[in-house]
């Protein structure tokens, strides 16, 4: 009696916590990143409320620059300096570009709101997928954050399913047959083959953990895209507003336009196009007639080889099947996160030659990082 | 702030490196030479000689005012209240262990402390550790059958049921992982921990350079570096883990708490679920996806944040050392040496 009273407490706990697991839904980071808690903490940050000083002090700053590039413009012009008048009609060109971009930004990042959407609607329909429309750029950012997301779960399931069929392999491999009454005689594992399957299926995990944690990388990555590079638009103006830091300005604006706004709508599209119903189909069609091309050598290859039983052969074919399958499709999602990157370093390159930004021209750090 | 202060004083008074007034005699001299050659230069029929002379003149006074705006922004740095700045745009999370009024060096440090050992990184580490061992627990099944009477006749299959026979190589990974993303971020607390004292030698002797005429490249590339590891670089800290620290609290009951527990569930329909096995299969997927989400959600903010601050540091260096010097690439001198 004694023992079963501790038995019963804890069957009744085991009870109560898997049944409130199988009400609580599974957890889903795009909601809360965008719908949740966090817009309202970080809401300052993309607000251009928030950076009025620093507008101001920009304004001030440009005023200032232009009042000694007039200055030095005036001397030019007096003593035939051809060298300061050139360098004042360049100063003062920067500046007004300047105050153009801080006319921009002034009324909030609203017009590089419409921007980032304009660009993903148009990507979206150009691919022509059915997507929904993007009303907002929190919805952007929501929508390429659940298409990465998706994906990302569903390599864990197919994960899973790996390594219970890697379980399901060992048990069999390990059944062993004993002829030895007495201690004498001999013993054998009829399935010991299977042991070698279960090795080979269990390398495909490496590539499906490397696309998983690509896509999960992505889905936060966003996120730290979307709180915190509308910090460098306006650091980025502030610099530029000097003569000694317009590059590093230039830099940031560069890294804001090309991450910020085109990232996140190349992205959508991309995954748009690789989450799409035909899309799939087409890839799957295509990965299958090649596996089923592959099996058919294999199977006579090994068959010829080994000379063992035909289900050495079947086994390791399907398997090669199913998991080049799963493979290829988180590989193609996987690729539209690495195109976007590699065209997003190329509109840097663009945008530090605009910019006149040295550090991102001719092949940066970025990529050499990455 | 104090100990930066000190840091940064005791650097410009010691008298073992009594660079200020060294550097202001030193430009002083050199302008009175440069002045001299500058008023005989017509007399010898050079008025090349004199124009040069002039920019020299210019980039020398250009030193000082240099080195005294050098001394307004080191001051200026160490007393800057960045905490409550970084506080109104809630970039730091406010805990019994976060430093009050703290310069950009502290709140940085703070940062990236709270992250390693409180945060999204320590929490990873543990609740990796603890499944790691959770799915150890588990009975080993073996079943031999013989024939009647005798032993070693028949079929024996043995195997471990424990979770970790299953997902042990996956978790594997992953503590793997958590171990190289220590190793970052114990670098990242070196840096952070000595950027004060880079920023004092790396500009003052920059500063300094940047007076000769010969070394002005060179002194114009070592303030770069300075001013990106010593301000830039913490600023850049301060903001990105103090975003992923705030996130992170924010996020943690909503998406990466393990099922906690609640009995207000109907017991008839509970024991049904359990019976059908969804319960219980919905409470192992519901671990897994937020143990995963939470080692995502690390691995993001111990990759991607060091890989964005270090290339906006670099960035600076490399456009601020090529207006004031010789350009200067840190990163692409690191990458190809490794």
């Amino acid at each position: 009696m004694k023992r079963i009273i501790p038995l019963i407490i804890l069957a009744t706990i085991i009870l109560a916590r898997t049944s409130y697991a199988q009400t609580q839904t599974l957890p889903d980071p795009c909601n809360s990143l965008y719908y949740g808690e966090l817009p309202n903490t970080f809401g300052a940050l993309s607000n251009a409320s928030t950076y009025k000083g620093l507008i101001g002090y920009s304004m001030l700053i440009i005023l200032s620059v232009l009042m000694i590039v007039a200055f030095l413009y005036a001397i030019g012009m007096a003593f035939n300096i051809s060298r300061l008048i050139s360098f004042s009609k360049n100063e003062i060109l920067e500046n007004v570009l300047n105050f153009i971009l801080i006319l921009f930004v002034a009324g909030g990042i609203a017009g590089v709101d419409g921007i980032v959407i304009g660009i993903a609607q148009f990507s979206a329909s150009a691919v022509g997928t059915n997507q929904p429309s993007i009303t907002s750029i929190s919805n952007l950012y929501h929508s390429a954050c659940k298409n990465y997301y998706r994906d990302a779960i569903g390599e864990i399931t197919n994960l899973i399913q790996l390594a219970l069929t890697v379980f399901k392999y060992k048990i069999f491999s390990s059944i062993q047959v004993n002829l030895m009454p007495n201690g004498f005689g001999v013993s054998f594992r009829p399935f010991a083959w299977l042991g070698l399957v279960s090795k080979m299926a269990g390398s495909f995990s490496l590539p499906i953990i490397a696309i998983t944690g690509i896509e999960f990388i992505n889905v936060y990555l966003l996120a730290i895209i979307y709180y915190i590079f509308p910090l460098f638009l306006y650091l980025g103006i502030l610099f530029r507003t000097f003569p000694w830091t317009r590059a590093i300005g230039g830099a940031l604006l560069g890294l804001f336009i090309s991450f910020y706004v085109f990232y996140p709508a190349l992205i959508y599209a991309i995954s748009s196009i690789t989450a799409s119903s035909s899309m799939q189909a087409l890839a799957q069609s295509t990965i299958t007639t090649l596996a089923n091309e592959l099996q058919g050598s294999l199977k006579g290859g090994l068959t010829k080889s080994i000379n063992l039983d035909l289900s050495v052969s079947s086994t390791f074919s399907s398997l090669i099947t199913t998991y080049a399958e799963i493979i290829a499709m988180g590989g193609i999602n996987t690729i539209g996160i690495l195109i976007s990157l590699v065209i997003c370093f190329d509109l840097i390159e663009a945008f530090g030659d605009l910019l006149g930004a040295p550090s991102l021209t001719h092949g940066g750090i970025l990529k050499k990082v990455i | 702030m104090q100990e930066c202060l000190n840091s940064i004083n005791s650097f410009l008074t010691a008298p073992y490196t009594a660079w200020f007034p060294i550097t202001l005699i030193a430009a002083t001299l050199i302008i009175f030479i440069l002045a001299v050659i500058y008023l005989f230069a017509p007399l010898m029929g050079r008025e090349d000689i004199r124009r040069n002379i002039g920019i020299m003149i210019y980039q020398t006074l250009f030193g000082i005012v240099l080195i005294m705006a050098f001394g307004i922004f080191a001051t200026w740095l160490c007393s800057f209240n960045a905490e409550s700045l970084l506080q109104n745009l809630n970039l730091i999370l406010a805990t019994s262990i976060a430093p009050q009024n703290a310069n950009l060096y502290e709140t940085a440090l703070y940062d990236l402390y709270l992250f390693t050992n409180y945060g999204a990184l320590a929490n990873t580490n543990t609740f990796s550790f603890l499944l790691y061992a959770a799915l150890n627990i588990g009975p080993k099944f073996g079943i031999g059958i013989n024939a009647p009477g005798i032993k070693d006749l028949g079929v024996s299959v043995e195997g471990a049921f424990t979770a970790s026979s299953v997902l042990g190589s996956y978790f594997g990974y992953m503590n793997q992982a958590i171990g190289w993303l220590f190793i970052i971020n114990d670098l990242q607390f070196i840096i952070i921990s000595a950027a004060p004292i880079i920023f004092a030698i790396f500009v003052s002797i920059g500063l300094i350079a940047r007076i000769f005429g010969f070394s002005r490249n060179f002194g114009g590339s070592l303030i770069a570096l300075g001013v990106g590891i010593g301000f830039v670089y913490p600023l850049m800290v301060s903001i990105t883990y103090g975003f992923i620290n705030v996130a992170y609290s924010q996020l943690h009951n909503s998406i990466f708490a393990i099922t906690t527990s609640t009995f207000g569930t109907e017991i008839q329909s509970a024991l049904v679920s359990v019976l059908k096995g969804k319960a219980l299969t919905k409470a192992i997927l519901s671990a897994i996806y937020s143990i995963i989400n939470l080692f995502g959600f690390t691995a993001t903010a111990s990759l991607i944040l060091p890989i964005l601050n270090f290339v906006v540091v670099n960035t600076f260096v490399i456009d601020f050392s090529q207006a004031f010097g010789e350009r200067l690439d840190f990163m692409s001198l690191l990458t190809n040496i490794v």
